[in-house]
């Protein structure tokens, strides 16, 4: 019989058996929640408890986005993730003049503590686990929440939640980097070092291959640029004396979900395997938490289509099965409407809906790695793994992660992974429902959300009322401080911290260590 | 072989995202054309700047951040002030269909979203008079 | 003219009819080397040196057009955002555009036009491969050669050629393990040529080490009142080809080879001729 297609292959352009059997893989016999947790990092799995539904969000002021932040809690979220707009994710102000038309796009401007105040305002911190993505400038705006933890009375090992805190995939795929590589894994590792004396409960780094697949990585790039990052962290904490049991146990990820609906599922699995077998022939841990690989997903932005944008609702529930079949412990589901504009409320909610009938109406949920066993996705995740492996070893030859971005080793393959995608579907060799196939006449009537256009205008009002109503001496002597201790081995957290509460802006923080540390912009692999 | 068309891709903005920008300058330069890519967070002051320098033809703008309302008329209108009004202004990125007019009506020629191919892209180039 | 009337004028540059420039003061600085060794940083620290100096600075950086589309990618701009602003930079990428021994005098006279216009240093950027890039730096008055560490065994033969030609070496990335000893390998590779040999240094475009005895020693390279004998040849041959592509009759030439009408000596004796 004839077939469809010449060659089949996954979308990262593995090889595919046509009819898989025994000959392909069997899979180990392994048990969830055992080493090296392929199937699983706990025993039980969704049995015990769904994945945390953690809807990533944020717009315009703090007030705007701590009403929808309350929205979401009322709908059944369970947990809080903060965008933040590009000015304060580069760790400027609104009213600095590059910040002109960012304010309040992408996220929430965050100037002050004032506005991260205002962020969780009737909010109990407590009682909520909050996810930042925020990079360059994570150790003030999780200072920001520390202080506003303190206001509430909370206790410091109450406090849960995750910072992005991963610069490493910001210079490879995401350009949100500020400092040189060398103070910005410095301040990666005062973080997880402050964070390990006082806020045992927080996830210092969420170690992010999202980005680097949404730039255009394959899923096995994706996998073994992340990982490969993961041991440059691990790296850089162990050379400031701590030992591997004291943070690896806070090490989180953060995956894409793509289409390839396999290959997404056994991307997860190899990624545990991978993780246990890297960390235990490297670090030998004593704890055995400090090599599970625990991670959070979101559906690939970059499989949605501007064209016929309700057919997005279908892509984002297989991508979400697939996260689920491979057992991520958070999902963020993307809203239909995102390549269009920023998600309105009734898009938003249909994203979060969506995960609650997968979990309460599908049954997938019932069953621990229900994927297990089945020849092709065990077949499948061998290849990932050794794939991920080998390529993992090149960056290690080349001197680490660090090393290799430097050169843009990372950001080239990247980019011409990319190509052959967009080249694969304008040669028709792939086919996108509603772009180069299934096309329709339509009426664009989807159009996202409106921003507030005076949010730069009140963001700038508030800043300057931050200015007259502080104590100038204590700030500023906050501030040289910290230029004075960037230039020391000194943990910037409590100074940092100091500086928060003494009213400096964001901005303010992050030029004080500039002064001492300079910029740096990391090459395009072009 | 006609003279190839000196084109700058620019990333406007605080925007990191650069993966359409440089599929967008690779296929240009496959189609023939001299292709000046600026890299990340260039302010509409210096992306008129590096067109000057350049002797530019046509200036691509890529911006997913939502800033565009702002950046790509402000390029059009310091490329007016600087004697450049000729140079021909595009623009991609994540641009709702609301905010096109405004754009168009500010000089921007031609505003490309999602799912653009290059052959669409590079015809709407040669259809140009520069 | 103003920036504007420059940029365009640089585009036609074969209507440039601005007087050929002297060689005293000197102002050609030509810089090559491998792609990864940090050129353009390295040039940015250079070029802010010389800013400092109250130079006004106009860099020419060429990368290769495709031989199949004639398009070409130039990125190195992008490596140097701080010639974006400042009214004493200029900055121009420019595609080789597949005219063999045609860009060396295109050079030239973009060159010329930019010391008229009041510009006092002028930096050619190029990657220093082949036999087409080694033209293009000679016509600089004075040629720096960048390399790096781990990159030994790409110097050897393939570099002979650049490294007859420069003035000056400088191992960049010196804060890298390995840059000592490519320095080294260098320094002995050159003592094996006759003749005078360019002076090695080391420094880091990163963190600036290195970099003003690296400006002052490119400042205070002997003043030969024109190129070195190596660099003259170069520009001869390239005039030379020049002449010989824009003759009138080097088409019918070229198929009249192809077609076996005319042998090599014919072919040639026909182009000389007027």
């Amino acid at each position: 019989m004839d077939l469809r297609k010449e060659r089949f292959e996954t979308l990262g352009g593995l090889p595919i058996s046509p009819v898989p059997s025994s000959k392909d893989s069997t899979g180990d016999e392994e048990a969830p929640g055992q080493a090296p947790y392929t199937r699983g990092v706990h025993e039980t799995m969704y049995r015990s408890r769904y994945w945390t539904m953690r809807q990533y969000a944020g717009f315009s002021s703090a007030e705007e986005t701590n009403t929808r932040f309350r929205t979401l809690l009322d709908r059944g979220q369970s947990g809080l993730s903060v965008a933040f707009d590009l000015p304060t994710q580069l760790g400027m102000d609104s009213d600095d003049p590059l910040s002109f038309g960012e304010v309040g796009r992408v996220g929430v401007a965050i100037d002050s503590i004032d506005d991260m105040r205002s962020l969780f305002s009737g909010i109990q911190l407590d009682q909520v686990s909050t996810s930042m993505t925020i990079n360059s400038p994570a150790i003030i705006l999780l200072a920001l929440y520390v202080a506003v933890g303190e206001e509430q009375g909370i206790l410091p090992e109450n406090l849960r939640g995750t910072v992005q805190n991963d610069i490493l995939k910001e210079y490879i795929a995401r350009g949100t980097h500020v400092f040189p590589p060398e103070q910005s894994m410095r301040l990666i590792t005062d973080l997880i070092e402050y964070c390990a004396e006082n806020h045992p409960a927080w996830n210092t780094i969420s170690i992010s291959g999202y980005h680097i697949r949404e730039a255009g990585a394959t899923a096995v790039e994706e996998l073994a640029f992340t990982l490969s990052n993961a041991l440059a962290y691990v790296d850089a904490a162990l050379s400031t004396g701590m030992d591997i049991d004291d943070f690896a146990p806070r090490l989180s990820f953060f995956f894409g979900c793509h289409n390839d609906f396999f290959e997404e599922v056994s991307k997860f699995r190899a990624a545990r395997r991978l993780w246990y077998r890297l960390m235990n022939e490297r670090y030998h841990p004593k704890n055995p938490k400090s090599s599970m690989l625990r991670f959070h997903t979101q559906t690939a932005g970059v499989t949605l289509t501007a064209q016929q944008p309700l057919n997005n609702v279908a892509r984002v529930s297989y991508q979400a099965l697939s996260a689920v079949l491979g057992g991520t412990q958070s999902l963020h589901t993307n809203s239909y409407d995102e390549a269009i504009g920023l998600p309105t409320d009734e898009s938003a909610t249909i994203a979060l809906r969506t995960q609650q009938i997968l979990a309460e109406e599908t049954g997938v949920a019932d069953v621990v790695d229900p994927m297990a066993g089945s020849y092709h996705v065990e077949a499948l995740t061998d290849r990932i793994e050794s794939e991920a492996y080998a390529l993992i070893c090149e960056i290690e030859e080349m001197g680490g992660a660090l090393t290799a971005l430097k050169s843009g080793f990372q950001q080239r393959r990247i980019h011409e992974s990319a190509w052959k995608q967009t080249t694969d579907v304008e040669a028709y060799n792939r086919k996108v429902i509603g772009v180069n196939h299934a096309k329709m006449a339509e009426d664009p009537d989807v159009e996202g959300q409106m921003i507030d256009p005076t949010i730069a205008e009140q963001q700038t009002k508030k800043l300057s009322e931050l200015r007259q109503n502080r104590d100038d001496a204590q700030s500023m002597a906050a501030l040289s401080a910290l230029t004075v201790a960037a230039a020391t081995d000194e943990n910037l957290f409590p100074l940092i911290l100091t500086a928060v509460k003494a009213k400096c802006s964001v901005g303010e923080i992050m030029n004080a260590m500039k002064i001492e540390f300079g910029t740096w912009m990391a090459p395009s692999g072009f | 072989m006609a003279t190839p068309l000196r084109i700058v891709i620019a990333k406007p903005g605080l925007d990191g995202h650069d993966r359409g920008a440089k599929v967008v300058a690779r296929a240009l330069r496959d189609a023939g054309h001299e292709v000046i890519y600026t890299g990340l967070r260039r302010t509409p002051e210096q992306i008129v700047r590096i067109a000057m320098d350049e002797d530019a033809q046509v200036v691509g703008l890529s911006s997913l951040s939502g800033a565009h309302g702002f950046l790509f008329p402000r390029v059009c209108e310091l490329l007016r002030e600087a004697g450049l009004g000729d140079i021909v202004v595009f623009g991609g990125g994540i641009i709702p269909e609301r905010d096109r007019p405004a754009l168009l009506a500010a000089g921007v020629s031609a505003i490309f979203g999602p799912g653009t191919t290059s052959t669409e892209l590079v015809d709407f180039l040669e259809g140009l008079e520069v | 003219m103003d920036r504007r009337e420059l940029a365009r004028a640089l585009s036609s540059a074969d209507s440039i009819t601005a007087p050929t420039r002297s060689f005293e003061p000197w102002c050609v600085l030509g810089v090559t080397g491998s792609p990864g060794v940090g050129k353009s940083c390295l040039v940015e620290r250079i070029v802010s040196h010389w800013l400092d100096c109250g130079e006004k600075v106009a860099i020419l950086a060429v990368d290769p057009s495709s031989p199949i589309t004639g398009g070409a990618l130039l990125g190195d701009r992008m490596r140097m955002a701080s010639v974006d602003t400042g009214e004493d930079v200029f900055f121009r990428s420019i595609a080789t555009r597949n005219v063999p021994g045609g860009l060396p005098s295109r050079l030239n006279r973009m060159v010329d036009l930019l010391v008229h216009e009041g510009w006092t240093k002028i930096i050619i950027e190029t990657v220093g491969s082949g036999q087409s890039e080694i033209r293009i730096v000679a016509v600089a008055d004075r040629l720096l050669l960048v390399e790096g560490p781990g990159r030994g065994d790409v110097i050897q033969a393939e570099k002979a050629g650049v490294m007859e030609l420069a003035d000056l070496i400088v191992v960049n990335k010196s804060d890298l393990a390995g840059a000592d000893k490519v320095a080294d390998e260098i320094r002995l590779s050159l003592n094996l040529s006759e003749g005078e040999s360019a002076d090695v240094l080391l420094c880091s475009a990163e963190t600036g080490d290195g970099i003003s005895d690296m400006v002052s020693a490119i400042d205070t390279l002997p003043n030969a009142r024109g190129p070195s004998i190596a660099r003259a040849r170069e520009r001869l041959l390239a005039s030379h080809q020049e002449n010989l592509i824009s003759h009138p009759q080097f088409s019918d030439v070229l198929k009249g080879l192809s077609e076996g009408r005319l042998s090599i000596e014919e072919a040639l004796s026909a182009l000389h001729r007027g």
